[in-house]
């Protein structure tokens, strides 16, 4: 997945957190999702990053996740931060 | 879950894995740090785990508060909005130094509460004081709100304002904790003793937790859970210390049901404060695990 410098991060690389990179803009919603319980709890992760941009109204955006075994708190939490970090950048 | 602070655990606001682990130790509290724990740059961020946690897995076994930032940052205003929505048990507010600093936490509280429609009072405060204005003014901190439940030593910076140079056993800040302690207890708050920073010095560590506990402090601030245990012990009480209280708690409840106004035992009088204490040291062999 590749961003401009539009994008903004979130979250770290240690245990049981996640890395988010998020760009707002597009067609739709790209969600990437790299974890090793991909298989498992692919399909949980996305609807917590769903339930996010829906609370924030987000119909257009890039989002590419580096789970690092995050429960789902985190990965709602560091959504949460980087929507509003990207809309900051925006001056939204 | 027990009514004791003889434990409250700082665990950093923004790390998810040490979050999901806080309340295992066993502590009586845990505090979720947004202030030094949290570099600048992530305070947002810190502030949005913190919330989705206590959202989600608020833990049952403990209470739960949250160490915001100072009233001079520009953090603070929305930290108090922001954790309040999730109702933890108490907000910590360090580097109180005035009856004001509570009143002004005491008013956003209010409106906080009354914006997400939770019942005004429900958020209590605790205040860390941690200068020398601080000190001088910790009853009137304490008792500046009918929210305050406990004020606590920041002995670090503490140390810092007052130029002191720092010992091993606490010397130099001896006066602080004993103004701390009053305070605390003229204003019918709980007294938190302060963070002993070196945790791998336990025999120090005991040493400076029995102290705290003779200068009358409740409990005491820990940034480690190796040290949770060790408090728990110094304020467990012995068994001939439960006995005694027992017998005296036994026979003032005597004395209550025979409405006599005198609480005799093996005939000598006892004072109303030894009564106090012998129920304090129940309830602390209570929520040790004592058999009563």
């Amino acid at each position: 997945m590749e961003f401009t410098d539009k994008a903004v991060k979130c979250g770290t690389d240690k245990k049981g957190d996640l890395l988010v990179t998020l760009e707002l803009g597009g067609n739709g919603r790209e969600i990437e999702i790299k974890s090793k319980v991909e298989k498992k709890f692919g399909e949980a992760i996305r609807q917590d990053v769903l339930i996010i941009l829906d609370a924030f109204s987000v119909k257009n955006v890039k989002i590419q996740i580096d789970d690092l075994g995050a429960l789902d708190f985190a990965i709602k939490a560091r959504i949460e931060t980087a929507v509003k970090r990207a809309m900051a950048k925006e001056g939204k | 879950m027990n009514s004791l602070y003889r434990t409250l655990l700082f665990v950093p606001g923004n790390n998810p894995g040490q979050m999901v682990k806080a309340d295992i130790y066993g502590a009586d509290c845990v505090i979720f740090d947004l202030e030094d724990a949290v570099s600048i740059h992530e305070k947002d961020a810190a502030r949005d785990l913190v919330k989705h946690y206590l959202t989600d897995l608020r833990p049952e076994t403990c209470r739960v508060g949250v160490r915001i930032n100072a009233q001079d940052t520009p953090y603070y205003e929305e930290d108090v909005r922001s954790m309040v929505s999730v109702k933890p048990d108490f907000l910590r507010l360090p580097k109180s130094e005035t009856a004001e600093n509570i009143r002004q936490l005491d008013k956003l509280i209010t409106e906080s509460e009354k914006a997400c429609g939770i019942e005004s009072g429900s958020v209590k405060i605790i205040a860390t004081i941690e200068t020398a204005l601080g000190v001088y003014n910790a009853y009137q901190i304490a008792s500046a709100s009918p929210r305050m439940i406990a004020i606590g030593l920041g002995a670090e910076d503490f140390r810092t304002d007052m130029r002191m140079t720092r010992s091993e056993d606490g010397q130099e800040i001896l006066f602080a904790r004993n103004m701390i302690s009053l305070a605390a207890h003229a204003a019918k708050v709980l007294p938190l003793d302060y963070v002993y920073s070196n945790f791998k010095n336990e025999e120090g560590f005991i040493a400076d937790v029995r102290f705290g506990k003779m200068l009358g402090f409740t409990g005491k601030s820990v940034i480690h859970p190796s040290q949770i245990p060790l408090v728990h012990n110094v304020y467990t009480p012995t068994d001939q210390e439960i006995e005694q209280a027992k017998k005296i708690a036994a026979a003032y409840e005597e004395a209550m049901s025979k409405a006599s106004g005198v609480v005799a035992l093996n005939g000598k009088m006892i004072d109303m404060p030894i009564v106090v204490r012998a129920q304090n040291t129940l309830e602390y062999a209570k929520a040790s695990g004592k058999e009563l």
